[in-house]
């Protein structure tokens, strides 16, 4: 089943963020809320237009529910879930969850 | 070496402290990112998947070991603690943060470094030889004519918004080792029939989604026309490249569609208005900027000091494998030309960690005049080495795993960073390269393949010179899954060629064998041990590769 998530790049660091459950961005992709239509997750792409203070370049991007969990469709989104394998096999950090991959790289 | 003076000196420091009031501005509130992001990216700062990326100009590729010093303390102090070299000779940092970028850049203005015009829609990086200054096979030194470019380019007004970005490879060799066929403009130092020194254009080539091999639109230009020519090319060019249409905005389309004949045409009549301005360069001019690149003080060597065919019939086995395909001739006797591979097993192609840059630096200042070069191939060069401390160069190489002896073979990958870090990627290329790398990591397989380029893009802007790989990989997305199309018979030599899709797109899992399959049926059908693969695929055509991998594939 197909849901939407909003994703931007925070401004600070260009690192990944997602719109989560309450409004703020997370890093975990877990915590990003999800939306089953289009039209919803627009409009709060509209809103998130309007936080460029924290963010950048905010879309939308499809993922599907496996086990609950969300998997996008695309090979670049969960790229940008799991952080690139280059960086994460020279840091030691290859095989973490997407969450710890994040907070890995996002210091 | 170029040495800026205090006018250029001035123009770096204040790009950086301009900069630095912008990104002010950006974080707090007073620039949206529509406004800010022309700006970012006029000081050579991106938008990537996971973090901005920061490309800093190498012009010609050419480093002083105090620079080299400076971009290891920057990697570590402001990164991750590596860098990447690119394509085209610059240099990129995977992770900065947005309020540091300005001290970045003060702490390169005071090396004499820069992001200008690393992108954007204007004139990139001059890249070059990066034997210039020492091929045996130079007819002048190309590098006071791309410095002259590149003041010339340099916040060039009329420049600063061309239809699509623009990019100069200059070379002063007989070999094209600056793949000019593939660049907007290639310029080639040539000599006619009175020894008079001037220079070819070829006009029009690149890759990217329209590969093209550029014609010549002039076979001889004075050298004290470069400028003034230079600026009727792009004069035509910003006046007819097409800007309704982002995908056909590079001057190749318009060198296509125009016609060559009729393009050299309108150059010439342009060039005949500002031919004799201000633009022409003078002897003083010229000799000016050949001053920055005189040689260094070289020993007088006599021939009887050579010690490269010594070093060859070395029982060090490792020692004489590397002097076989790492080390170059170099046009003064007693000297030798040393190529540093940045491609092993432990890091992806191009990247280098601050430890092994302050290293590089060290042997640079040690063994060859504190001068180190970066390559289009995503490797270093030494050009200055003295032959008799090649062996305890080799030794300190292959300490920060720089010595791997596979210049020019199958494992020296050409790769861009794909979708590992890439906004624009839609595969990722690192892994392929690694794979690959593992694969043929036997030296003695790998040397029985000759001569063997492989480069891979992540996506159809080809930043990994895909097209011009003797084998190219490009990464594409069906329907959410990475998959790579693979081409045979690209070069971007003399006689440049563009490579051909082989057959269908393959899987991840798939494109290693696949390489090992093309290779495996060159092993067979080569019409003796000498013939390059570039050869026996021009001779043979791409059927028996193609039969070979997808035969084997279905079967």
């Amino acid at each position: 089943m197909t849901h939407w998530i909003v994703t931007a790049n925070r401004l600070s660091d260009g690192s990944v963020a997602y719109l989560g459950a309450d409004r703020g961005w997370t890093s975990r992709l877990e915590e990003a809320r999800r939306w089953p239509e289009r039209e919803d997750a627009d409009a709060s792409l509209a809103w998130a237009r309007h936080q460029e203070h924290v963010i950048c370049d905010p879309y939308v991007f499809e993922v599907t529910l496996e086990d609950g969990r969300p998997v996008p469709r695309s090979a670049r989104e969960r790229i940008r879930a799991e952080g690139p394998r280059p960086t994460l096999e020279r840091l030691g950090l290859a095989g973490l969850t997407s969450h710890e991959t994040a907070r890995a790289l996002t210091g | 070496m170029y040495e800026y003076d205090r006018f250029d000196q001035r123009l770096v420091e204040e790009r950086a402290a301009q900069f630095g009031d912008q990104v002010r501005r950006r974080i707090d509130g007073r620039l949206t990112e529509e406004e800010f992001k022309p700006l970012r990216l006029q000081n050579g700062l991106y938008m990537q998947l996971h973090a901005y990326m920061m490309r800093i100009a190498i012009p010609y590729g050419l480093l002083s070991a105090r620079q080299v010093r400076r971009l290891a303390h920057v990697a570590r102090a402001y990164d991750r603690g590596y860098v990447h070299f690119t394509t085209r000779q610059n240099v990129q940092l995977n992770w900065p943060a947005l309020e540091d970028v300005p001290r970045i850049l003060e702490e390169l203005a005071e090396v004499q470094m820069h992001a200008i015009q690393t992108s954007g829609n204007c004139i990139r990086n001059i890249t070059s030889d990066p034997y210039a200054g020492v091929a045996h096979d130079e007819i002048e030194d190309p590098r006071p004519y791309a410095e002259i470019l590149r003041q010339w380019s340099t916040f060039h007004p009329e420049f600063a918004f061309l239809p699509r970005k623009f990019k100069f490879a200059v070379t002063g060799a007989r070999e094209d080792r600056a793949a000019i066929a593939v660049h907007d403009v290639g310029i080639r130092v040539v000599q006619d029939d009175d020894g008079e020194v001037g220079f070819a254009f070829y006009v029009g080539g690149g890759q990217g989604r329209t590969p093209v091999i550029a014609p010549c639109i002039a076979e001889f230009v004075p050298k004290h026309d470069l400028v003034s020519f230079s600026e009727a090319v792009l004069r035509v060019y910003n006046r007819l490249g097409r800007r309704d249409n982002k995908f056909k905005a590079r001057i190749k389309i318009l060198v296509k569609q125009t016609g060559a004949d009729e393009f050299a045409r309108l150059v010439r009549e342009e060039h005949a208005e500002i031919a004799d301005g201000p633009l022409k360069l003078t002897d003083e001019d010229i000799a000016r900027f050949e001053r920055f690149f005189r040689p260094p003080p070289y020993e007088v060597l006599s021939n009887g000091d050579t010690k490269v065919g010594a070093a060859l019939l070395s029982k060090d086995r490792a020692f004489a494998r590397w002097v076989g395909h790492n080390v170059v001739e170099h046009r003064v006797p007693g000297y030798a030309i040393v190529n540093l591979s940045l491609k092993s097993a432990d890091l992806p192609p191009g990247d280098v960690t601050a430890d092994q840059l302050d290293a590089v630096a060290d042997v640079a200042e040690r063994f060859s005049f504190g001068r180190v070069v970066v390559t289009h191939r995503q490797n270093l060069v030494l050009t200055d080495v003295r032959e008799s401390e090649l062996r305890a160069l080799f030794r300190e190489l292959a300490e920060i795993g720089f010595a791997t002896p596979n210049v020019g073979k199958l494992t020296d990958v050409v790769c861009c960073p794909g979708l590992d870090y890439c906004n624009l990627a839609n595969a990722r290329s690192i892994p392929v390269a690694q794979d690959l790398t593992a694969r043929f990591a036997d030296l003695s397989r790998l040397f029985e393949l000759g001569d063997l380029q492989l480069n891979i893009s992540g996506c159809i802007n080809a930043c990994g010179h895909h097209h011009v790989g003797h084998i190219g990989i490009l990464g594409i997305d069906k329907q959410g899954i990475e998959h790579y199309q693979l081409m045979l018979g690209g070069s971007s030599a003399d006689e440049a060629s563009l490579g051909k899709i082989l057959g269908r797109a393959l899987t991840a899992d798939e494109i290693g064998t696949a390489v090992e399959r093309v290779v495996l049926a060159y092993l067979g059908l080569r019409a003796s041990e000498s013939e390059p693969f570039l050869e026996t695929y021009r001779r043979l055509g791409p059927k028996p590769f193609k039969e070979a991998v997808y035969d084997a594939h279905q079967a």
